[in-house]
């Protein structure tokens, strides 16, 4: 177990796995996300990522879709919501959030770079 | 389609609004693309396939009755590509979707798929309403809807 008490996911055809990192966190999310409503999926798991986060004093989160394949469009509104959770947290109490991007892959050329726009500053894409 | 004329390469499928359809004509579809796909264009089968699966989500979530349709022509002359999805619809779904796409269809496209993402992260529905921009902003296609009465069509053009 990390050292957030998050415990992996596995439904359908994508599973996320947290381990620890030296700086924080990483988040690999392998598969396809094209369920008709990740919400109910990614939701919840990415609130208790990003309370435990907050609680634990966690300096960074590094998210690796690399082997993401596909995310729908109502996946990517699920990291919206994330985003906009991070934007209401006063920027000096905020962790940092890095998005690992595979250009190769379609949705990930266009869509996670958009979702930096969000919370300019506290996202960064690598 | 006419054969004759320089159409090389015409499909089409007519399915039931099954969530797990979706993925499997992705899946076929980007096969498909990656053998047929017209030369010298900046979009990839992957982008299209993208595009077709996110109109097929929106023809399974919002189809009035069973007939979704599926068609694609791969051509010699303009346009190279054609897809086109189209599902019946009731009328105030109809409106709906007209509305949708022409919000998406204004302003620059990153600027507007941004506005929209910031307003489907604070709106309290299931839906995201991210499709239509996504494909604009995404795919590589020209987009555009035609609807009738009780019936909705969404084309794809290279």
């Amino acid at each position: 177990m990390n050292k957030l008490g998050i415990a992996p996911l596995t439904h359908d055809r994508v599973s996320i796995n947290v381990t620890d990192a030296a700086a924080g966190v990483f988040v690999s999310v392998v598969g396809d996300i094209d369920m008709q409503d990740p919400s109910k999926l990614l939701d919840p798991f990415l609130l208790k990522l990003h309370q435990a986060a907050l609680k634990e004093g966690t300096p960074s989160i590094e998210v690796d879709f690399r082997r993401l394949a596909f995310l729908n469009s109502s996946g990517i509104k699920a990291l919206a919501k994330w985003a906009m959770l991070l934007a209401a947290v006063p920027a000096d109490k905020r962790y940092k959030l890095r998005f690992l991007h595979n250009k190769g892959l379609t949705w990930q050329a266009t869509s996670l770079p958009t979702l930096t726009f969000l919370v300019p500053g506290a996202i960064t894409l690598a | 389609m006419n054969l004759d004329e320089g159409d090389d390469c015409f499909m089409e499928l007519t399915f039931s609004r099954r969530w797990k359809h979706v993925a499997v004509v992705r899946t076929f579809l980007q096969g498909f693309l990656a053998v047929n796909f017209p030369e010298g264009k900046q979009t990839t089968p992957e982008r299209v396939a993208m595009a077709v699966s996110e109109l097929m989500e929106n023809a399974v979530k919002y189809a009035s009755k069973e007939g979704i349709r599926l068609s694609l022509t791969v051509s010699g002359h303009d346009p190279l590509l054609k897809v086109t999805v189209e599902n019946p619809a009731a009328p105030e779904a109809v409106k709906t979707v007209e509305a949708l796409y022409h919000r998406v269809m204004t302003g620059e496209p990153l600027a507007t798929y941004l506005q929209m993402m910031l307003e489907a992260a604070t709106r309290a529905e299931d839906h995201s309403r991210l499709g239509l921009i996504r494909i604009r902003c995404e795919s590589g296609c020209r987009l555009s809807l035609e609807t009738e009465a009780e019936l909705v069509r969404f084309t794809l053009e290279l």
